[in-house]
């Protein structure tokens, strides 16, 4: 008897020591801000502003809003796809996928493509600055994305 | 004329053996019979096919355009997205193949409507899905 109760008190104490590894697991970008450095194979290199608001609306600076939801039918917090929604008047299309990673989902990386074939890698940290309000803009010719 | 010996040609076709999956560069080249699963709604079978030259076509959708991740230089993860000239509709696929040659593959699709699935895939030649494009994802 003695042992199955030093078993379980084993488990309860694993489990425990388990709960940080699972928290950060469970991180999430929605309703943050990310500033990452975004690598273009155009041989682009340049700033970019990721807000990931409530709303499934990931705001991309000098591109506008596009939507997002996670990986795994939508459950796999940490990790994300994006893409233009439908309405757009437009045929060119920005995606990405991506994680975020660290406590609270602090940091973030992430891949994206274009309808060009341009590809983008993402890396990025939580930055309280990059806020819904930033200016954004679809305008040809003026978008480091296109 | 001087013979090639047995040890030669075995370390020939060794070599060749060991080379062929890089050379690959799975899925390109490559058709996939895939099982779809949606949020709601059962699950559907489709055929993703992958063209060395960076087009992919899902039979239940139309084209795409798909690149490698890491600045397409990461062989094994790729991305998938409308092409130009794709107006309204359009898909999101990110996944990854699994084995020495590709034999199968898993990943995550989104769509510009929100509504996100996900797939797994066995490497099959003449893969057939069970759904004409456009009845599919919305």
């Amino acid at each position: 008897m003695t042992t199955i109760r030093l078993v379980l008190l084993a488990c309860s104490l694993l489990g425990l020591a388990g709960l940080p590894a699972h928290a950060a697991d469970t991180a999430s970008p929605r309703g943050k801000g990310y500033l990452a450095h975004v690598y273009g194979s155009d041989g682009q290199d340049f700033l970019a502003c990721f807000f990931f608001a409530r709303n499934g609306q990931l705001l991309v600076e000098h591109y506008g809003p596009v939507l997002y939801r996670f990986d795994a039918l939508d459950d796999q917090t940490n990790a994300f796809q994006a893409l233009n929604a439908t309405g757009q008047v437009d045929d060119f299309w920005l995606t990405f996928h991506g994680n975020v990673g660290g406590d609270q989902g602090r940091t973030l990386t992430a891949n994206g493509l274009s309808s060009y074939g341009t590809t983008f890698i993402l890396q990025g940290r939580l930055d309280r600055t990059c806020k819904p309000q930033q200016p954004t803009s679809r305008s040809a010719g003026a978008s480091p994305w296109r | 004329m001087r013979r090639i010996g047995t040890p030669w040609v075995l370390g020939l076709a060794l070599a060749c053996g060991l080379a062929a999956p890089a050379l690959a560069n799975p899925p390109a080249g490559k058709r996939y019979a895939v099982t779809v699963f949606g949020k709601s709604g059962g699950p559907f079978t489709d055929c993703f096919a992958f063209t060395p030259w960076g087009q992919m076509t899902i039979q239940g959708f139309g084209q795409l355009i798909w690149r490698f991740d890491a600045l397409d230089s990461e062989l094994g993860a790729f991305q998938a997205a409308p092409t130009l000239g794709n107006l309204g509709f359009g898909l999101l696929v990110h996944g990854t193949v699994q084995g020495e040659g590709g034999e199968t593959m898993a990943g995550d699709i989104a769509t510009s409507d929100g509504a996100t699935f996900v797939f797994q895939g066995v490497l099959v030649s003449g893969c057939k899905g069970n759904r004409a494009p456009g009845q599919s994802y919305r």
